[in-house]
């Protein structure tokens, strides 16, 4: 009997000790992930600045400098946005490039997926891979090249990751801009173009000037984050009587300032007087609090010195520039000359370490029950789908499906034999 | 007609199929010149593969039972009273040979068999 009673005891005791280490185990799991995810808690804050003030800010900055700047700049520019926009170009057997603009907010939400998606394709030797990412007037701008994929095969990658009713592509074939004598000036940098534009020369296109970080990117290696020829800006420059438009469009994370410029050059109706050569620059800059933090990015000031006072376009949009006229000199400036300041339109995601800790704690206490009970649901259902008698009911005379319970067939008139 | 499918019965589905399209057939429900609905119709209706409903008719067809028109259907086919007759005690001597087995099972004796027997088609007849 005492044995019996020490071994119920004993029994209960290794009970008690398997319960507490698991609660101890619970907590310290709990409690990291916790932590983690205290880090990562997003708040969205709308901060932008009133186009009147850019504005301003824009001009005063311009009149400043005492670098000549051989552009025309204007601000009356409205580029449509580009959701995905496919690009169709053979030169250096970049067969096709996509820059998809993402909604920032929905930017983590497939950004897995995307990245999954473009590794698989580099293992499967698809040539499919990522060649930048930078978060614009509310909108991460993937580009990436990839060869041998179709346009189809590109719309359903598209599809499949961000659903049908979501995807629009525009194609812009711009092999017709391309050919050998500007090849090695599109992918320069502004700087770069500028330079080659002051020796006289007259290429037709500056697509895809890339800087990064300081860095330019050679021939090689570079990267096409999109070519833009919509018909809106062809009929903007048909309507201001230019001929022989190209444009545009380069990105960039440079020093904390994002670029997204859009380049034109005009041929003048004379092209033998390269005295009326102008040239149309229209760029946003963006400071570094328009990239998420949980990007790897610092929030420091861009380097215009001006910081995002909270306000926002009424429409949300992001052209601004200040107008200089082109002197036609010839210019070495930096490139800091070209860039200006407008931080318009953009929105903010800033981390919150004060949100997410206890709602998380719960929803890891929640979420094993509840996919318990989901599970079992199914379980259960799937089982009484599977024992549950099916029946079907047709008519002899015409071998149409009739309802359990129907007297005659709904389709001959005939009488049914149940 | 009415054909049920019990996907938790031991018996298999295309078995249950042909084995309630035939006594249709031999009862009178199913006439001469019938239609049946489609296999695509009835796979759909009963969430069973197309190959079980195909098995199914495939066997009806070899049997005699049914007949296929190509881009028409698939009716029960004329048979003569003969034939019809012949099924009908092909048919019953396959059920009274498992009521047998299942009575020697249990250990009745012939003669209880047949007494058995003798007094169920009696009280039929009454």
């Amino acid at each position: 009997m005492n044995n019996q009673i020490k071994d119920f005891f004993n029994q209960q005791i290794c009970l008690g000790k398997m319960i507490i280490s698991l609660i101890a185990v619970t907590i310290l799991v709990v409690g990291s992930l916790k932590t983690s995810a205290a880090g990562t808690s997003l708040q969205l804050t709308d901060i932008s600045l009133k186009a009147s003030e850019a504005e301003t800010s824009l001009e005063s900055q311009l009149e400043s400098t005492e670098q000549t700047q051989p552009f025309v700049f204007t601000q009356d520019v409205d580029v449509e946005r580009i959701d995905f926009l496919y690009v169709m170009n053979d030169i250096n057997n970049y067969d096709v490039s996509v820059v998809l603009y993402i909604p920032i907010l929905q930017y983590d939400q497939y950004e897995e997926e995307i990245n999954n998606y473009l590794v698989e394709q580099m293992m499967n030797g698809d040539g499919i891979y990522l060649t930048s990412g930078s978060f614009v007037d509310g909108y991460a701008v993937c580009s990436f090249d990839q060869y041998r994929m179709s346009l189809g095969d590109m719309t359903g990658f598209l599809e499949a990751i961000f659903g049908p009713s979501n995807v629009t592509i525009q194609t812009a074939d711009v092999s017709e801009y391309f050919d050998e004598a500007t090849v090695s000036a599109q992918w320069r940098s502004i700087i770069d173009v500028r330079n080659y534009l002051s020796d006289g020369k007259r290429p037709d296109c500056y697509a895809c000037c890339k800087v990064n970080k300081g860095k330019v990117y050679p021939v090689e290696k570079a990267y096409a984050p999109g070519v833009h020829d919509s018909d809106e800006i062809r009929n903007y420059s048909a309507s201001e009587q230019y001929r022989g438009f190209r444009g545009a469009y380069s990105d960039c994370l440079d020093e904390g300032v994002v670029i997204h410029a859009w380049m034109m050059v005009v041929e003048p109706e004379d092209k033998e007087s390269s005295e009326s050569e102008n040239f149309y620059m229209y760029y946003n800059t963006y400071s570094r609090d328009s990239v998420l933090p949980s990007k790897g990015y610092s929030n420091t000031e861009n380097d215009g010195g001006r910081e995002d006072d909270g306000s926002m376009n009424s429409d949300g949009s992001d052209e601004t520039a200040g107008e200089k006229e082109n002197t036609g000199k010839e210019d070495q400036n930096t490139e800091n000359s070209v860039v200006a300041n407008a931080d318009v339109g953009e929105k903010v995601v800033k981390a919150d370490e004060s949100q997410g800790g206890s709602g998380i704690f719960i929803w890891l206490l929640l979420l094993p029950v509840a996919a318990a009970i989901v599970a079992g649901l199914i379980i259960l259902k799937k089982k009484e789908k599977k024992t549950q008698p099916k029946m079907v009911v047709f008519c002899s005379s015409c071998g149409a499906l009739a309802k359990d319970g129907d007297k005659v067939c709904r389709t001959c008139g005939n009488e049914l034999k149940q | 007609m009415k054909l049920v499918i019990d996907c938790s019965s031991m018996i298999p589905i295309y078995e249950q199929v042909v084995q309630q399209v035939k006594d249709a057939i031999l009862s009178g429900d199913l006439p001469p010149g019938a239609v049946l609905p489609s296999y695509r119709v009835l796979a759909k209706e009963l969430d069973i593969s197309l190959l079980t409903v195909k098995k199914a008719f495939d066997m009806m067809v070899s049997e005699g039972l049914l007949v296929v028109a190509q881009g028409k259907g698939t009716y029960v086919a004329d048979r003569n009273e003969e034939a019809l007759h012949e099924e009908k005690l092909k048919n019953y001597e396959k059920k009274l040979q498992v009521v047998i087995t299942e009575a020697r099972r249990t250990g009745l004796r012939t003669d209880e068999m047949v007494m058995v027997f003798n007094m169920i088609v009696e009280e039929g007849n009454e």
